[in-house]
């Protein structure tokens, strides 16, 4: 049966190429030739047009040059007020002799091109391209505009003080919301091209003065070493690009806040934007950049230390108290008052399960509600924390599948991630919250102590782009040492050296 | 990274290395060696021996630094010839080798019998060593890397520590202030005096440069000194010279004696965590420290291969010993004892025999 399945599908496949075979194809390299009929016959082949109904082409006379000429735009992507008003009324009601066509039309954005191939390129991404009778080349006139929302709050970053916008689905804007917080002529954005099908563009945004040459190249090497058909967005491009790519803890960052990026471009980093990612890459990312939020800098200095130092209980709250509980509970029960230990053991006395099973069944339960809260449709939304709460906590408890301390304990755990920012960083420690479980189960304290040095040693040898990842805590290196506190503004004099800036003086000038 | 930069590390990274693997020797059960000999001035002997082994400590300071980038079974084999260098390196490995077994052995019972006593050893040891080789392979870089990376927290506990032992102590117990007498003193100086002198001297072709290895290596000593010395004065000041020298572990009960008000009265479980993450970045450090040396040895330049059957022999000569009390007085009391004399004529030898080699060539 498996057999007769392959032949059918060659044949299917023989029979397919036959008809392409029929048709000419367009070889790399041809020129347009001036004759507008020739040219827009290769071009709706190409397109298949009439077949395909998301292809326009629009002829008309231009009598102020007694010429044909025609229009291709693709109208899903381009703008037809604009092809209207800019392109077509200037060139059919223009009374004066036309001499050069880039000075008939109103469009701000036209250049020439001979190539039918590059024409087909840019046409593929909303431009108009105009041929006109006796002319061997085509207009590209800018008409892009693909629908899409409107620049709006940061949803998953949220600050108290902070710029209240985020990054939408296009990359344009995207740029010119960095661009606008840097003034500066050194701002530069590259575009590559990915994606042998879909040509799918990235722009690698960087200030030449401030990156380092090393981080600038390896990320376009790596970039440029993707093989694929298609990359759609960056939330794919991430994993095409970043450095260990089984491993735990992410390497790049994402962020959807253009001030963040700034910030980040000011300080030597590389960013990465994309049309359809509602955020950037940087890179590279070391463990504070995850850390880190946009509120830290904009709180003052001691409120954002403060709310660095709640962070990092979060942090730890998250990742040990389920095993400082199995632990204690297990190995070392002196540690515990007397009053405490009779009080867990009373509350224990019904359950039928041992502790480790008991916190492994409402670990897991909770994160399965909180993997059903993401995809819940949002007007069912708050049935999920009622199922959560009252059936599992409440009903739990009192059928004695759970004891009371041990719903204390997950919910501690699991409302200290959410103070993680970070959505990578949230998933790698609740990950990794399993496995200091398990180790704790298995041998109580020595098991934590030995996940931990695990873990530091993992920490220590991961390297983003080159860069260590727990710099600058570890290898040392020269930077305004903002890890888990940071300095008061006027003494972040120094940009992170482990980005081999250019220049890591943050120059001081006096203001006019 | 630069190139350079690799395997080599700073002032902070050495530091850290040095105290947590010198440091931990003052809550293991060496103590009950030296307060045995000292009753209540074994504090003075940690003193003591120190300023027995800074002399020749000098003195391989200024012979490095005329070889720079060598260490220390390099040099002697390019001054005193290879057959010399090689039975250094034998010497040196056997030492090495049988402290790391009996001590890793001697702590892992040491947690055992406090704190697992239904935890089966032979698993919990080899659950340790697999780690420390799993780390020990990953390099000198991300050795340096974590043991920086949890000093301050060690630290932070460790002042926690004196501070709350301070609450426990009666300080008249510090009398009568030489304990067995002076020149009984003197005498036990001399025979632990190669308690501090392990690592040290392996430890230089990874720091970055002469300037950063004398200032970490003379600080780090410095600092650890004074904390173990302060730790045996706690111990006496806590438990006193009659039942200190009957206590077999002086740290593990003096971590269950100190408590944080009334509440809390049991933190032992909190120290012992610290502990043993110190005690982890120790055996790592060893287990590098013994597989460089056997790479020397052997002539294998990538001597990181060897760390996985090294930890397997250094887990099967950690099983040989009955208990703890065979790997204490018979094994470690007979290394320490003949080995002072290899880290206190070395230096010298190699002192003389490049001013020698500096006059022959002049």
């Amino acid at each position: 049966m498996r057999n007769s399945f392959f032949k059918k599908s060659k044949m299917f496949t023989l029979e397919m190429s036959k008809e392409c075979l029929d048709d000419p194809i367009l070889q790399k390299g041809e020129f347009f030739s001036g004759d507008i009929s020739l040219d827009s016959t290769i071009i709706k082949q190409i397109y298949s047009y009439p077949t395909n109904i998301d292809f326009m082409i629009r002829e008309l006379t231009i009598h102020a040059m007694e010429q044909k000429a025609v229009l291709f735009y693709i109208p899903s992507l381009a703008d037809p007020k604009l092809i209207d008003e800019g392109i077509i009324k200037p060139l059919i009601t223009t009374g004066n002799v036309i001499e050069d066509v880039r000075s008939a039309i109103s469009a701000s954005g036209v250049s020439e091109e001979r190539e039918i191939n590059n024409a087909i390129k840019e046409l593929n991404t909303g431009d108009t391209l105009l041929l006109v009778e006796g002319q061997a080349q085509g207009y590209l006139i800018r008409t892009s505009k693909a629908a899409g929302r409107n620049v709006e709050k940061p949803q998953n970053e949220t600050t108290l003080l902070g710029p209240k916008e985020s990054f939408v689905e296009k990359a344009d804007v995207n740029i010119s919301l960095i661009r606008k917080k840097i003034h500066s002529e050194d701002f530069t954005v590259e575009k590559m091209v990915i994606g042998e099908r879909s040509k799918n563009e990235v722009y690698i945004i960087y200030n030449r003065e401030l990156a380092g040459v090393e981080v600038v190249s390896e990320v376009k090497a790596r970039i440029g070493a993707i093989t694929k058909d298609a990359v759609q967005n960056l939330s794919l491009l991430v994993q095409h690009i970043e450095d260990r790519k089984r491993g735990l803890l992410p390497t790049i960052l994402q962020t959807e806040r253009p001030d963040r990026a700034a910030t980040f471009i000011e300080d030597g980093y590389v960013v990465i934007a994309m049309n359809n990612s509602p955020f950037a890459l940087v890179t590279p990312a070391t463990f504070w950049s995850f850390f880190h939020t946009g509120d830290d800098h904009y709180l003052r200095f001691v409120y954002g230390n403060f709310t660095r130092i709640l962070r990092i209980l979060a942090m730890f709250i998250t990742l040990f108290t389920p095993s400082i509980y199995i632990a204690i509970t297990n190995y070392h029960m002196e540690m515990l008052p007397t009053d405490l230990l009779l009080a867990i053991a009373g509350a224990r006395e019904m359950v039928p399960f041992p502790a480790i099973i008991e916190l492994l069944l409402l670990e897991t339960a909770f994160e399965l509600i909180r993997e059903a809260g993401i995809r819940v449709p949002v007007p069912i939304g708050p049935t999920i924390g009622i199922v959560g709460a009252l059936i599992l906590g409440q009903a739990g408890v009192e059928a004695n599948v759970f004891s009371p301390i041990v719903v204390i304990v997950v919910a501690l755990s699991g409302l200290s991630s959410y103070a993680i920012g970070d959505v990578n960083l949230n998933y790698s420690i609740r990950i990794a919250r399993f496995g200091f479980l398990v180790a704790a189960g298995l041998f109580g304290i020595f098991g934590m102590v030995s996940c931990f040095i695990v873990c530091l040693a993992y920490l220590t040898t991961l390297k983003s782009f080159g860069v260590p990842y727990l710099a600058p805590l570890t290898p040392k290196y020269k930077s305004s040492d903002d890890t888990i506190f940071r300095k008061i503004l006027s003494n972040e004099n120094l940009r992170p050296g482990f980005t081999k800036t250019k220049d890591i003086t943050k120059d001081v000038i006096r203001n006019k | 990274m630069r190139k350079d930069e690799k395997d080599k590390v700073g002032f902070r990274e050495v530091l850290a290395i040095m105290v947590f693997t010198l440091g931990l020797k003052g809550t293991d059960i060496s103590t009950v060696l030296l307060l045995r000999e000292g009753l209540n001035a074994a504090w003075m002997i940690i003193i003591g021996s120190f300023l027995f082994i800074i002399p020749s400590l000098l003195i391989l300071s200024s012979v490095l630094k005329k070889h720079q980038t060598k260490n220390l079974l390099e040099i002697t084999q390019l001054t005193m010839g290879k057959p010399f260098a090689f039975l250094i390196a034998l010497s040196l490995l056997f030492f090495t080798l049988m402290n790391t077994a009996t001590d890793s052995r001697s702590y892992m019972t040491q947690l055992i019998s406090v704190n697992f006593p239904n935890t089966p050893l032979f698993i919990l040891y080899l659950c340790f060593l697999a780690l420390c080789m799993w780390v020990a392979k990953k390099g000198w870089e991300a050795i340096g890397s974590i043991a920086w990376a949890v000093f301050p927290y060690l630290m932070i506990a460790l002042a926690m520590l004196y501070v709350l032992m301070f609450k426990e102590a009666v300080f008249y117990r510090i009398f009568p202030l030489f304990g067995n007498g002076k020149w009984e003193i003197v005498k036990a100086s001399f025979n632990f005096s190669s308690l501090f002198a392990e690592l040290l001297a392996m430890m230089y072709p990874f720091v970055k440069n002469h300037k950063t290895y004398t200032r970490s290596l003379y600080s780090s000593l410095l600092l650890t000194v004074s904390l173990m010395a302060l730790m045996y004065l706690s111990y006496i000041w806590m438990f006193d010279y009659r039942s200190v020298g009957k206590i077999t572990y002086p740290f593990n009960e003096a971590i269950r004696i100190v408590s944080l008000g009334r509440n809390i009265t049991n933190i032992e479980t909190f120290f012992i965590t610290l502990w043993l993450v110190g005690v982890f970045v120790k055996f790592v450090v060893y287990i590098y420290f013994v597989s460089k040396i056997f790479g020397f040895l052997f002539h294998i330049s990538e001597f990181e291969h060897t760390i996985i059957p090294i930890s397997i022999l250094i887990l099967v000569i950690g099983m040989i010993p009955e208990n703890n009390e065979i790997s204490l007085f018979v094994i470690r009391t007979n290394t320490l004892a003949y080995f002072k004399y290899l880290f206190l004529f070395l230096p010298p030898m190699l002192w003389v025999a490049t001013k020698i080699r500096e006059v022959r060539a002049a």
